[in-house]
């Protein structure tokens, strides 16, 4: 089988970048960096999935992914989305930079109790016909990394009720201890093609590097399952694009 | 009720890498009319009562003594909000 | 300064007042430096040798006693060293061309002023002097030493530090794997804010700091220059007076994100062979750099000082030579690469600009608007400040402190014995500032990033891979217990070399070196001075027997408040290497251990002196537990072996707290319970319960071991003759503490007072 190109955008400081890109690599897709200061269109071209890796993109000085969101290249794959040809997915502070570059609805304020905060967290999953969750079953759980500063997700009330109508919550937290609103952690524009998760399942992807698992300490893998999706995604598309339905 | 708005600036001297990187973006933004960037705080305060004299010297006692870290910040202003 | 100070017109104006004194400098020192250049200083050159020749850059009062570092070490420990003492940091050879190189720097005094930017300045300097190396940087650890936990002013102490240690290496994406953090009112005014890093990179990629090749390009890099820190290194080497911070200099603000940046643009020097010498910019800024790196190569250089690109065009230039601003880098680039080193610059989006060359004169020479102000051998700038043999005496109050040992103590007279007296003590030291959970802590930090994490807190060592196709990779703790140091400097360093040592075998790595970070009061006081020489004495003795090198270092003096001086403290870092990161060791129960075996190997004695429990108590007096580096050599081999061979489930070092200590933290970590029979450890060492579970004797670890290694786990304990008991099974369904016949704590019970000691205090 081929092993489908997946952009990873590499804005400074996106401290992530460099797991994604193994994870994407294990996940047997070929991992492609682009310069967030990309202008070129057919830089994209053979790409059908995007990713924006977490970190702290340009700091998150300003507002976490505020000043990434600003970057050329998001006016690039902005276009794409619209066209139908990328999915988008951020990652952690990727899915910061999406709601600041309003590919997203809602917005990220800081953690109900301040400060940077690292952790292991579990998820359950809400919708699994999404290009990031497909590996897995609707309801299952899984334990990821869960890390930063900022990561309350927050909404209007318009926009949450819109949310929850139209099924676009495709990840919940299981207890409430990032006090997110309706315990929202992974979400989906109405099309399926841009998608946010505040988590890191980069950290979950290689026995005894990953998050604590009945088998002993590190030997949670939950977040391979993410990799595959997206690279079992970019490989339908054959570089046309993935669109859900 | 009134407000009382406290600004906090970086001290000059200081290194303020926040508003150096908002600086950093304003040319590829088409913003060229301005030459620096710097990134403080406001903090408002809600005042039980009337923001009096001496409730505005309160409230500048309260911006020395916490709002304001004196070894990096400044108070640029307190007043009562319009 | 109206009228700039030239060379000239310091030749010309010999009996200008110059601000020496204020500048730290004594009269004999500013005597000297007017011998060597046969007129006075001029301010540029004064501002240059006054920073350059301060105790924290000079290492004047220290030199002496450092230099059995070298001396001591052995042609056989020297082995594995590709650099030794002396540069930026030492480098060990891995194997498989792969190096390592590692560091550990104090950060006290702007600690102290500004916790938040002190503390993150810390970790972003001894980054750069990693990459400086050519290294990239795979981990950061921390140190902390802050004064009572209850004192108003400590939790603005630590809740500054602990964020600013976050802040700067989260954002540069360097993973935080060790650390600890005492409590110890003796830290109040002083505390301690020791930052480490750790990188790695390939042989060929080694480079040191020297300015070689006549025409040779000196370009600066980076953040701009302001006027951080003017006058830092002059107050690292003073002690706090009462006055306080009338004198203070500018904050250091650090720019993680400025750095991230540079730290891919160096390694890109490093990788495409652009640089021929590098140094990162610390204390004493551009004087330190320029002199450090013409001393070091051949000698002469020449600078255009207002070529620096400055954030406050009113800096003067002993301002712009002395600035500490962070984030900056100095690289000497041959003319053929000028092009392309530009290239990497742009595309990274740094600044840089073109300072000077490099030329055979044998002097510094700098020019600004082009006249003269700097014209110095630089060899007297950087090498051959003065060197003080201060005096030293041991203290005739160390005969008192050591002997009112704790047996003779009040404190001893009322001390548990019963089940239930046993019990609440066990909580009571769990829940103790100094033992308790240090989530609050680690939580602030990121321990995962770069997908390289074997094991981070809250086991002994943290572990990191280098090699993903091999599994190779490091182990690394740091560790000091200052009350020991503090009861007897020479015993106490050697402790503090074993703990940390022991630390990294437990955790299944073989040591390979260790760095230290010396924290200690004025040298210019007899009795710290002998505390001084009595510590380096010890790491170099203990080192020597342990064969492993000291590869670097750092020293902070003048950690004293008036009178008081802290707890010498001599923080070590030992390194590990692993053939496997996957033969690492927790040091606490997973509930896939259950049913495993515990043994518990070494020998207790009645050591109660500097211990915590003695601390809890209110009492410090004694000596420290006694040394046995054969008896530390044969458990790390032992431990080493049985990990490597997969013998182990979970293994964690005897240290703080003892055997109660350990016990307690194996079983509350994870809610894995243990059922532990004490009368073996009782009967065999003739000691009390009591003594059995809080006495801190050394070279002393538990092991859990899996039935099935059980055999062959004797087998090498016996082979080795190492002392080994079997004293109990993990039984995970009790998540319990079981002390057969003794008492019953739960892990929830132990939670209660060890899960928010911190956060109770400190927030969240």
């Amino acid at each position: 089988m081929s092993a489908p190109k997946i952009g990873v955008v590499m804005f400074d400081a996106a401290t992530d970048a460099p797991s994604v890109i193994r994870a994407v690599d294990l996940a047997g897709g070929t991992p492609v960096k682009l310069h967030p200061k990309t202008t070129v269109a057919p830089d994209l071209a053979d790409l059908a999935v995007v990713i924006i890796p977490g970190g702290f993109s340009y700091g998150d000085y300003l507002r976490a992914g505020a000043l990434a969101a600003t970057q050329p290249i998001m006016r690039l794959v902005q276009d794409a989305v619209e066209a139908k040809e990328l999915t988008l997915i951020g990652l952690g502070n990727g899915f910061q930079v999406l709601t600041e570059a309003k590919l997203l609805p809602g917005g990220f304020i800081a953690n109900a109790s301040p400060g940077y905060q690292h952790s292991e967290v579990d998820y359950v999953i809400e919708d699994n016909s999404t290009a990031i969750t497909s590996a897995y079953e609707p309801g299952e759980y899984i334990r990821l990394v869960h890390k930063g500063a900022y990561a309350q997700y927050t909404a209007t009330e318009d926009e949450l009720a819109e949310l929850e109508r139209s099924g676009n919550v495709i990840v919940r937290t299981t207890v409430s201890n990032m006090d997110s609103v309706n315990n929202i952690a992974g979400i989906s524009s109405d099309n399926g093609l841009v998608l946010g998760l505040m988590a890191s399942p980069e950290y979950a992807i290689e026995a005894g590097f990953g998050t604590d698992h009945p088998d002993g300490p590190g030997f949670g893998v939950d977040g391979q399952g993410l990799f595959v999706s997206l690279v079992r995604a970019a490989r339908a598309a054959k570089g046309k694009g993935v669109v859900s339905e | 009720m009134p407000t009382i708005v406290v600004d906090v600036m970086p001290k000059p001297e200081v290194l303020d890498p926040q508003g150096k990187a908002i600086d950093a973006r304003l040319p590829e933004l088409g913003f060229r009319e301005f030459s620096q960037v710097r990134q403080g705080k406001r903090f408002e305060l809600t005042v039980e009562g009337e923001a009096t004299a001496d409730v505005l010297d309160r409230a500048k006692a309260l911006a020395s003594q916490l709002l304001a870290n004196p070894s990096t910040e400044y108070i640029a202003n307190v007043e009562v909000a319009k | 300064m109206n009228k700039l100070d030239t060379v000239d017109h310091a030749g010309q104006t010999p009996d200008v007042e110059q601000p020496w004194a204020q500048l730290g400098l004594n009269d004999t020192e500013y005597q000297r430096i007017r011998e060597i250049l046969q007129r006075r200083p001029t301010e540029a050159e004064l501002a240059m040798y006054s920073s350059m020749w301060s105790e924290h850059t000079s290492y004047k009062s220290s030199k002496v006693h450092l230099k059995q570092f070298g001396q001591k070490t052995t042609e056989k420990m020297q082995e594995n060293m590709l650099v030794g003492l002396g540069e930026n940091a030492g480098v060990v050879d891995l194997g498989d061309g792969w190096a390592v190189t590692f560091k550990v720097e104090s950060h006290n005094s702007p600690s102290y002023l500004e916790p938040f930017q002190g503390a993150a300045t810390g970790i972003g300097g001894v980054v750069r002097d990693i990459i400086s190396m050519g290294a990239r940087p795979v981990a950061v650890l921390d140190s902390l030493r802050v004064g009572h936990e209850d004192h108003p002013d400590t939790a603005r102490i630590i809740k500054g530090a602990v964020a600013g240690v976050g802040h700067y290496g989260n954002i540069l994406g360097v993973p935080n794997v060790a650390g600890e953090t005492a409590f110890d009112p003796v830290f109040q005014g002083n505390p301690l804010v020791n930052a480490g890093a750790v990188g790695v990179l390939r042989h060929e990629n080694l480079r040191l700091a020297q300015a070689t090749g006549a025409g040779n390009k000196i370009v600066l890099f980076g953040a701009r220059t302001g006027g951080d820190g003017i006058g830092g290194a002059a107050m690292s080497s003073a002690a706090f007076d009462d006055e306080g911070a009338a004198n203070t200099p500018v904050v250091q603000a650090g720019d993680p994100l400025q750095e991230n940046v540079i730290i891919e643009a160096t390694l890109e020097l490093f990788a495409k062979s652009l640089v021929e010498g590098i140094q990162d910019l610390g204390a004493a800024g551009i004087a330190c750099a320029t002199s450090e790196l013409a001393a070091g190569g051949d000698g002469g250089m020449h600078i255009e000082l207002t070529n620096v690109l400055l954030r406050d065009a009113e800096l003067s230039a002993g301002d712009i030579l002395m600035s500490e601003s962070q984030e900056r880098m100095m690289a000497v680039v041959t003319p053929d690469n000028t092009a392309a080193f530009e290239e990497i610059m742009q595309h990274y989006g740094v600044e840089y600009s073109w300072l000077g060359e490099v030329n055979d004169s044998g002097r510094l020479t700098i020019d600004w608007d082009g006249q003269r102000i700097v014209d110095v051998d630089p060899v007297t700038v950087a090498d051959e400040g003065p060197v003080y043999e201060r005096p030293y005496a041991r203290p005739a109050s160390q005969d008192t402190l050591q002997a009112a040992t704790f047996r003779s103590s009040q404190q001893a007279e009322q001390l548990p014995t019963t089940g239930e007296e046993l019990k609440d003590a066990v909580i009571e030291l769990m829940g103790s500032a100094n033992m308790a959970d240090r989530s609050w802590i680690t939580s602030q930090t990121d321990s995962s990033v770069g997908g390289n994490t074997r094991q981070g807190p809250p086991n002994d060592a943290g572990v990191i891979r280098v090699d993903e196709e091999t599994g190779m990779g490091i182990g690394l703790a740091i560790d000091c217990n200052s009350r020991f140091v503090y009861l007897d400097p020479y015993l106490g360093s050697q402790l503090a070399v074993a703990e940390s040592y022991r630390n990294v075998a437990t955790s299944g790595a073989t040591p390979m070196g260790i760095s230290d970070g010396l924290n200690f009061g004025s040298p210019e006081d007899p009795g710290v001075m002998w505390q001084f020489a009595e510590a380096t004495r010890g790491i170099a003795d203990a080192c020597q027997e342990l064969g492993i090198p000291v590869t670097g270092g750092n020293v902070s003096l003048y950690n004293q408040t008036v009178d008081t001086a802290i707890h010498p403290t001599p923080m070590i870092v030992t390194l590990g290497r692993y053939d496997d990161v996957a033969t690492a060791v927790p040091s606490w129960l997973h509930p896939a251990f259950d049913g495993s075996a515990i043994y518990l190997l070494g020998e207790t004695f009645d050591e109660l002196d500097g211990s915590q429990f003695a601390h809890l108590r209110g009492h410090l007096g004694g000596m420290p537990p006694a040394v046995d580096l054969a008896k530390e050599y044969r458990l790390a081999g032992l431990l080493s072996n049985a990990s490597r061979t997969h013998m182990l489930d979970a293994a964690h070092d005897l240290s703080e707290g003892g055997l109660a200590g350990a016990l307690a933290d194996m079983v509350v970590q994870g809610g894995v319970g243990m059922r532990i029979n004490l009368d073996y450890v009782t009967e065999r060492d003739n000691i009390d319960a009591f003594t059995a579970l809080f006495s801190e004797s050394q070279a002393r670890a538990l092991v859990a071991v899996p039935l099935s290694e059980e055999v062959r786990f004797r087998g090498i304990a016996e082979s080795r003759g190492y002392p080994s008991l079997r004293i109990g099974v993990v039984d995970a369904g009790s998540q319990a503490l079981e002390i057969q016949d003794l008492f019953t704590v739960t892990a929830e019970e132990l939670r209660h007072g060890w899960a928010t000691a911190l956060p109770n205090r400190f927030g969240n």
